[in-house]
């Protein structure tokens, strides 16, 4: 019988969402949309705090991380130095478990076309700890372990897919990197899951044996410098004793140190500490902030389109009064009533799960594709039983408060009486404390969203604009690799990198070119000593050629560029920017003066002026000196915008020697919009999210201030009808918004305040001289929208004979 | 005697994409101060829409209509609310009360529209004396949905009068009221045209039709008898 009478509510309510398309249209393109964001980002809170990192014991796993402070107390770098990541690796104790990565870029010269991939070398361990499982094959072997030069492969199944078709004989195979050939010992199974300790989003395609990495076949490892290829994973089963672990660690690694530099005043003094953090905490430092935005922003997107369908859902109540009258009238309890709404509202709202659904997968796709690199595990988004089970418990949610809502709207005793009275004036309305708190809700949200934002929009904005010091445009990084670096004597090398740049010279599309590495692919922090005084610094270092300076058209102040014969002889002179010079010298002049570095006492003979790169909070010191031509990266200038070719510039490479491959070739606009992405990123998720939020803010305004002057018009007639001019009707409309703008106004600086509060840290920086142009915007903004949403209802009834106001009463 | 409204050769069409409706065809009409007229007539007949017309609540599709000598034919809307205001007193079937305000601020609010600024005090005055006038100085802290429907069409009335309008328009006053409620009504209305009051009255009913003075019966928007008035009698 109970089953009877739900089957028969469950088909009047069909029949009503049938008779009303646009409103359950409406509803439905609203839930999905809006509730399908929020389930995106709700599953990457859930990825963040509650699901474990898919790794055995990875409570017990940390991310080994050595800090370096020179004897000023100036902040080096953060990471580990190649020597101390090996020595770790070599003296750690038996009750704690290490394993070592080399994260890179590699070419596989080995196959028809060379193909750069993201590479890793790693010792056995990394996959053990990992947990990782293989398709064919295995984990490298004891025997393939550090110091035995032992070579191997195993790949993705990403890379075994595209690259080798899926081929069951794929362990006969073997890749060539840099001259080495690497038998194919184990395909990963497609489930792995790389931890994002180098890169978000970075997907490794080729690992191989540690001792092949580029930093132990190229010598370049230096206990003073961080090594961002490098990085140390350990498992401890005492976790108790984690500082402990640490303190061992510390002590280990300053016995290297000092031993190191026992001869070395000045590296005594620097300070180098080990700290131990948690995996999953590596992977999400700096990204929390990012994630609870999103998460915010969604929330407070999914409240506004809610208040909206709430106003929806009452009007819709309010249309429905005479049918549940009727009811009510028959013999309907209080309980049937609700159970009415229940179901009607229920129907609409579960017709929208596989929509929300659909828009989440949508999302996670989106998520993947263009934010991959800035959100932690973006990869293991996937539609799941959580998707399922949250969308259902907000719908039900949901639909319980909307059906609460509504039949608060109706009162029962009300409801019986409906039908016996002459209709006039005693219809049900929506008192004038909801409609407030609807519009209050409506703008506290909105305006906090939209001050935020807009905070946001113009910090990345100014980012963007800042100049940089240099113009990029027509400039392009050529990067080769050696196919078998290890039997290229270094004068060949140098030889060839000359032929080679001289040949680019020769192109017909390039208008120079400049044996260097662009300033936004890297610099390397290196301790430099002022000899007159004794002092020591740790500037940012570039090696470069004579060109380098005219290519960027990076001005001088002062002194020279560097002369061909001084870097073809290497000499042992340097340029400094600005900052460095005034460090070195605050009263005088820096020109001339004598610096220690890397051993050598280094003249500067230039003082630049300094570039302001993307993300640079102030401008670092930063030197640069001659490069001895080991390092295969070329700079080029087009002549015209086109783009290079490739096979082009292989064709000119492999015209002076066929011992190279082309690693990358991309324009640096391109470096600099990677150094600008997370500031590209928020300026089209808070513009976007800006624009949605007002469209909603507008359509949800509209809809409760339409609705309630359509209930006012009975008023609205009278009062016109005894002489009341459109102004009068337009001031006493915009006056009863008045109060809900303003507690919304002040709602939202609460809210602002309060999110200030709890992201202080990440947020303060938002506040400036222009906060109070975007409270000024945000506040004319939501005025605007309120008085739009005023006057647009009631248009209608100001600009025509007052009688089709009055004729709908007597009617 | 002063010439209130006059109206010449009045018509107003209703128009469709199917259908143009003749309301009122050629309709002329004069009223002159003190004067008790009712419109009479069947249902649809067009009276509703006649005194729409003659309160400015609706405009002529032809014809020429003037209030006091001014031609108030194709006024903008806000002019038109002004002349309603000052000259027009409005009691409608459903009292059109507004239930969120008092009976004394539904009372003073064609006051608080005029374009003379009044004074508190000055409102205070007028209100209360047209409350006095309909016998409600009593009730004016209520709420119209606290009072009897023969009570809230009072306080319809002593709105109408407050700012001293040149003619009352009345749209079947006792429509919504009981038979004692709706004789009370006529009673104060009859009483209010003694005392000097121009009354022009739309009602279905004949036995109150014949309270007025002055009949104008209309069939299908069209005079059909309508004897002289005082001033061209």
């Amino acid at each position: 019988m109970a089953l009877t009478s739900q089957g028969y509510q469950l088909k009047q309510a069909w029949q009503a969402i049938k008779r009303h398309p646009m409103f359950s249209v409406n509803v439905i393109a609203t839930i999905a949309i809006t509730l399908g964001a929020l389930l995106c980002a709700t599953t990457l809170i859930y990825l963040m705090l509650v699901k474990p990192l898919p790794y055995p014991d990875m409570d017990n796993l940390y991310v080994a991380k050595q800090s370096m402070m020179d004897q000023e107390g100036g902040f080096v770098g953060e990471g580990f130095s190649y020597p101390a990541a090996k020595h770790l690796y070599k003296q750690h104790d038996k009750n704690v478990e290490v394993a070592l990565s080399y994260l890179t870029t590699d070419v596989i010269t080995s196959l028809s076309e060379p193909v750069t991939i993201d590479s890793g070398y790693i010792t056995p361990e990394w996959f053990i700890l990992l947990g990782a499982e293989f398709t064919l094959g295995h984990n490298f072997t004891v025997q393939q372990n550090m110091d035995n030069f032992s070579p191997g492969a195993i790949i993705s199944h990403q890379l075994w897919q595209e690259q080798f078709s899926g081929e069951q004989n794929i362990l006969s195979k073997s890749i060539d990197i840099r001259g080495v050939s690497h038998p194919i010992v184990g395909v990963l199974a497609a489930s792995f899951v790389e931890p994002e300790v180098k890169n978000l989003g970075r997907k490794t395609q080729l690992w191989l044996t540690w001792d092949y990495n580029w930093t132990e076949q190229m010598a370049w490892g230096d206990l003073s410098s961080i090594d961002g290829a490098v990085n140390v994973l350990i498992k401890t089963d005492d976790k108790a004793n984690i500082k402990r672990l640490e303190n061992q660690l510390n002590r280990q690694q300053s016995d290297l140190w000092q031993q190191e530099f026992a001869n070395h005043v000045n590296f005594q003094h620097w300070q180098i500490s080990v700290a131990l953090v948690e995996l999953s905490n590596e992977i999400y430092q700096g990204q929390t902030e990012l994630i609870y935005y999103v998460f915010f922003a969604c929330l407070g997107i999914f409240l506004i389109a809610m208040t909206n369908i709430t106003n929806l859902f009452m009007s819709r109540t309010v249309e429905q009064q005479r049918n549940l009258a009727i009811h009510a009238a028959i013999g309907a309890n209080k309980f049937k009533v609700f159970s009415l709404l229940f179901s009607e509202y229920g129907l609409l709202l579960f017709i929208s799960l596989p929509f929300v659904l659909a828009i989440a997968y949508l999302g996670f796709y989106l998520l993947q594709q263009y934010l991959g690199s800035v959100l932690p595990r973006a990869n293991e988004l996937t539609l799941s039983w959580f998707s399922f089970g949250f969308s259902f418990c907000v719908l039900l949610t949901l639909n319980t408060l909307f059906t609460y809502i509504c039949r608060q709207l109706v009162p029962y005793h009300q409801l019986r009486n409906t039908l016996s009275q002459s209709g006039k004036g005693s219809g049900i309305q929506i008192k004038a404390s909801i409609r407030t708190s609807l519009i209050a809700t409506q703008i506290t949200i909105a305006a906090t969203l939209i001050f935020i934002n807009l905070a946001m929009f113009n910090q990345a904005y100014r980012t963007i604009k800042q100049p940089i010091g240099i113009s990029v445009d027509n400039l392009w990084q050529l990067r080769l690799a050696e196919t078998n670096p290890t039997q290229t004597a270094p004068e060949a090398l140098r030889n060839d990198l000359i032929n080679i740049n001289n040949a680019l010279n020769q192109h017909p599309e390039i208008a120079k070119s400049t044996i260097s590495l662009s300033p936004l692919i890297w610099f390397g922090n290196y301790p430099l000593l002022d000899v007159e005084h004794n002092k020591q610094y740790t500037p940012q270092v570039k090696l470069v050629d004579d060109g380098y300076f005219p290519m960027l058209s990076q001005s001088f102040i002062a002194g020279d560029n560097f002369t061909e014969q001084q870097i073809l002889d290497s000499e042992w002179v340097m340029i400094i920017n600005e900052k460095l010079a005034s460090l070195l010298a605050p009263a005088g002049n820096a020109l001339d003066k004598k610096v220690r570095f890397w051993g050598r006492d280094y003249r500067i003979i230039g003082i630049v002026q300094g570039l302001h790169l993307p993300n640079d909070r102030e401008m670092p010191p930063r030197a640069y000196v001659p490069d001895k031509r080991k390092r295969a990266n070329i700079m080029l200038k087009t002549k015209t915008d086109n783009p290079m070719k490739k096979a082009d510039l292989l064709q000119v490479v492999r015209s002076v020697s066929s011992n190279y491959t082309i690693r990358a070739v991309a324009p640096m606009i391109d470096d600099k919009n990677r150094l600008l992405f997370i500031q590209y990123t928020t300026l089209a998720v808070t513009g976007g999210l800006t624009i949605l939020t007002l469209f909603l803010a507008i359509i949800g305004l509209y809809g409760i201030l339409s609705y309630s002057s359509q209930l006012r018009r009975y008023e609205i007639g009278t009062r016109l009808a005894i002489g009341a001019k459109s102004g009068d009707i337009l001031s006493m409309i915009f006056k009863d918004s008045v109060n809900a703008l303003l507690i919304g106004l002040v709602g939202s600086v609460l809210a602002s305040s309060l999110l200030f509060l709890m992201f202080s840290e990440q947020l303060n920086q938002l506040i400036n001289t222009h906060t109070i142009v975007w409270v000024a915007a945000t506040a004319t903004t939501v005025t605007g929208i309120t008085l739009l949403g005023c006057y647009l209802p009631i248009r209608k009834y100001l600009s025509n004979p007052v009688i089709k106001c009055l004729r709908a009463i007597e009617e | 005697m002063n010439e209130i409204l006059k109206l010449e050769q009045i018509t107003k069409v209703f128009e469709t994409e199917e259908l143009e409706t003749h309301a009122l065809s050629g309709i002329s009409l004069s009223i002159h101060q003190g004067e008790y007229v009712s419109i009479s007539g069947p249902s649809g007949c067009g009276k509703s829409t006649l005194l729409s017309i003659m309160g400015l609540l609706d405009f002529a599709t032809s014809g020429k209509y003037f209030i006091e000598g001014h031609d108030v034919t194709s006024l903008t809307l806000n002019q038109a609310a002004k002349v309603r205001n000052e000259k027009i007193g409005f009691i409608f079937q459903s009292f059109n009360l507004i239930d969120e305000l008092s009976v004394f601020d539904n009372v003073a609010l064609p006051l608080r529209y005029h374009s003379q600024k009044f004074s508190n005090q000055e409102i205070e005055q007028r209100v209360l004396a047209r409350l006095e006038q309909v016998g409600l100085s009593h009730r004016i802290s209520h709420k119209p949905n606290q009072l009897s429907g023969g009570q809230q069409q009072r306080v319809a009335i002593a709105r109408a009068l407050v700012a001293n309008p040149s003619i009352l328009l009345v749209d079947e006053p006792t429509g919504n009221l009981d038979s004692k409620a709706g004789d009370q009504v006529m009673d104060l209305l009859e009483e209010l045209n003694k005392q000097g009051t121009t009354i022009c009255m739309v009602t279905h009913d004949p036995r109150y039709a014949d309270m007025a003075r002055i009949k104008v019966q209309l069939l299908d928007g069209k005079v059909l008898h309508a004897p002289l008035t005082k001033a061209t009698a």
